[in-house]
């Protein structure tokens, strides 16, 4: 997390530096965008906390649509800082029977990647850009947790749990601006990053930590207003 | 110009905040659903064992047969103050006892023997002679039971009535008990537990089959400390019983050493008032009193033997008969603690098969 942080400061005060000696901080270009992120499990998943966790750790997917809404800042030539959010929702549910007892359980999901990046932006055709870049992401995390027994008890109405933690996030992409304003991207953008989940493995345990992964790639496209180029060129 | 530059710097410094302001945190969840198996609360508890106390029998005992003869003699002699006092068949009697040794007894030196005990019978020598650890002279001994035995004298001696001793019975080591049954038992459940499903349900049924075994096994141990106890008990009395009866046994013993002697005593008084006026019928007394003593002194022993063997081999009966009952209840318990954890894992089997996830979806 510390190392985070010093990226964080690093981006900062790189950013500051450059508004007060360039003055060419300003906003350059802003948009939504619509992705698909989908993550790789490396070992523990949602569903290890159910009543019947799955038999084998590790190789499991979990892939939902992703809204996001960006912003860019112009700092020195080909130099941006972008800011970005999004929302991700995933439900992983479990149903278990044993003999006349059955269990459901639900997790409702939902990842708000917010992201501080620099990118470089390469215009190489005319109304094309192509940009590569490194960011710091926290990753809000909000669980909706509820339990039904229908035919004998230990229900559990849902409750609310919330968590943060932070990531890297590495992206390349390009886009098309269709006149000197509207413009689409494409884009790829990979998430390093996990969170970390504390749970009772048994009545009466003691509670334990599990670390999650969010890491996986995420591809998109979007839909851009470009206040002005910021791009080095060919030329 | 220098607005938007201030503008922008306060924005960067207010995303900087948002990512710095706060230290991750992690997430938690709700509690594990608690399984509770209920099929165990059924289980029968172990009966408590009952034993019922074995009837404690009194050792069997050997009388002496006092003959009335010799008192009614003595009773006779005693008051006499001549011949004329003197009943005439205990004067017969008396003479048919020295008879006896002087002419039946072909053994010279059993002869002089009982002469010279004759001749040097005193209150002091009887008192000595009667000691628990006196010694018989043999020979003279010999000539008592020979005079005890004959058809004309038997009346004038005591009998000895020896009913039948028990069996004696073989303890071993004590009949100790090494609890096979149990460890087979144990070695059986371990190999059930080999076979189990992993997972909440499963944990938890085997934690409800490890509570009902726990409780059996409380139960079991319970039935088998009380038999343990009792048995222990019971072997403490006999040994208790056996301490108390041989004390009753040298008791009366030396009370028949005492009533012989005040016997003797009045035997050796009696000679001397007679002697007076009829040495000869004194002499006769003397020779009666001599053979007597021996023969009665040889009685009580053999009373006193027999009882200590009765009292023993009573004793030995009944811790046999504690560790029948113990080793009956022991089997007793054992298979009713047998029957109840097979039936504890006929239920965690069922409620094991109930475990089987029949249906998940994640």
């Amino acid at each position: 997390m510390k190392t985070y942080n010093k990226v964080l400061i690093l981006l900062a005060c790189f950013s500051l530096l450059s508004t007060g000696l360039t003055a060419q901080v300003q906003l350059s270009k802003f948009g939504v965008s619509l992705s698909q992120w989908t993550r790789n499990y490396s070992e523990f998943d949602e569903r290890f906390f159910f009543t019947t966790p799955p038999s084998e750790q590790g190789g499991y997917t979990a892939s939902s649509i992703m809204p996001s809404i960006f912003a860019e800042v112009s700092i020195y030539k080909g130099i941006s800082l972008e800011g970005r959010i999004g929302s991700w929702s995933r439900t992983y549910t479990d149903i278990s029977s044993f003999g006349n007892l059955t269990i459901q359980e639900s997790l409702k999901q939902r990842v708000i990647p917010a992201s501080l990046s620099v990118l470089y932006n390469y215009s190489f055709l005319d109304n094309f850009n192509a940009y590569a870049g490194l960011g710091v992401t926290r990753y809000f995390i909000q669980h909706e947790v509820l339990r039904l027994v229908p035919d004998g008890s230990g229900s559990v109405a849902p409750q609310e749990f919330s968590g943060n933690n932070y990531g890297i996030n590495y992206m390349i992409g390009v886009e098309y601006y269709f006149n000197e304003k509207i413009g689409v991207g494409l884009e790829g953008r990979f998430h390093n990053g996990a969170y970390n989940k504390s749970f009772v493995p048994e009545f009466g345990a003691n509670s334990v930590t599990r670390t999650i992964d969010l890491k996986g790639l995420e591809i998109g496209i979007s839909l851009r207003y470009r206040l002005f180029s910021s791009s080095s060129s060919e030329d | 110009m220098l607005y938007s530059k201030m503008l922008w710097a306060i924005s960067l410094i207010a995303v900087f905040f948002f990512f710095m302001r706060c230290n991750s945190k992690d997430l938690e969840f709700i509690q594990p659903y608690q399984f509770i198996v209920a099929d165990f609360e059924d289980t029968p508890n172990l009966e408590e064992v009952i034993e019922e106390e074995p009837e404690v029998e009194e050792a069997v005992e050997a009388t002496v047969v006092v003959p009335e003869a010799p008192s009614a003699i003595i009773n006779d002699l005693e008051n006499a103050e001549s011949d004329e006092d003197v009943d005439r068949e205990s004067v017969e009697v008396l003479t048919k006892v020295t008879d006896f040794v002087e002419t039946e007894v072909e053994d010279e030196e059993k002869q002089a023997a009982v002469s010279t005990a004759v001749d040097n019978i005193t209150e002091e020598s009887v008192e000595e002679f009667l000691q628990e650890d006196a010694e018989v002279d043999e020979d003279i001994l010999a000539v008592a039971i020979g005079a005890a035995e004959s058809v004309d004298l038997g009346d004038l001696f005591p009998d000895l009535d020896l009913p039948d001793l028990p069996d004696d019975v073989d303890l071993g080591e004590e009949g100790r008990f090494e609890f096979d049954a149990i460890s087979e038992i144990e070695f059986d459940l371990e190999q059930f537990r080999v076979n189990t499903l992993v997972g909440p349900c499963a944990d938890a049924a085997r934690n409800a089959f490890d509570v009902a075994l726990s409780n059996l096994n409380t139960q079991r141990d319970n039935n088998l400390n009380t038999v343990t106890q009792n048995f222990n008990r019971r072997v403490t009395d006999a040994n208790d019983r056996l301490t108390s009866r041989n004390q009753v046994a040298l008791t009366n013993f030396r009370n028949g050493l005492r009533g012989l002697n005040e016997f003797i005593v009045s035997n050796l008084r009696a000679a001397s008032s007679i002697e007076r006026f009829n040495p000869r019928l004194a002499r006769n007394l003397r020779n009666f009193t001599v053979l007597y003593m021996h023969y009665f002194r040889f009685i009580l022993d053999r009373q006193y033997r027999f009882n200590l063997e009765s009292i023993q081999r009573q004793r030995n009966i009944e811790v046999a008969n504690a560790q029948v009952l113990r080793n009956n209840s022991i089997s007793s318990i054992n298979a009713s603690y047998n029957a109840a954890v097979t039936s504890l894992n006929n239920t965690l089997s069922n409620a094991l098969n109930n475990c089987h996830n029949q249906g998940t979806g994640n």
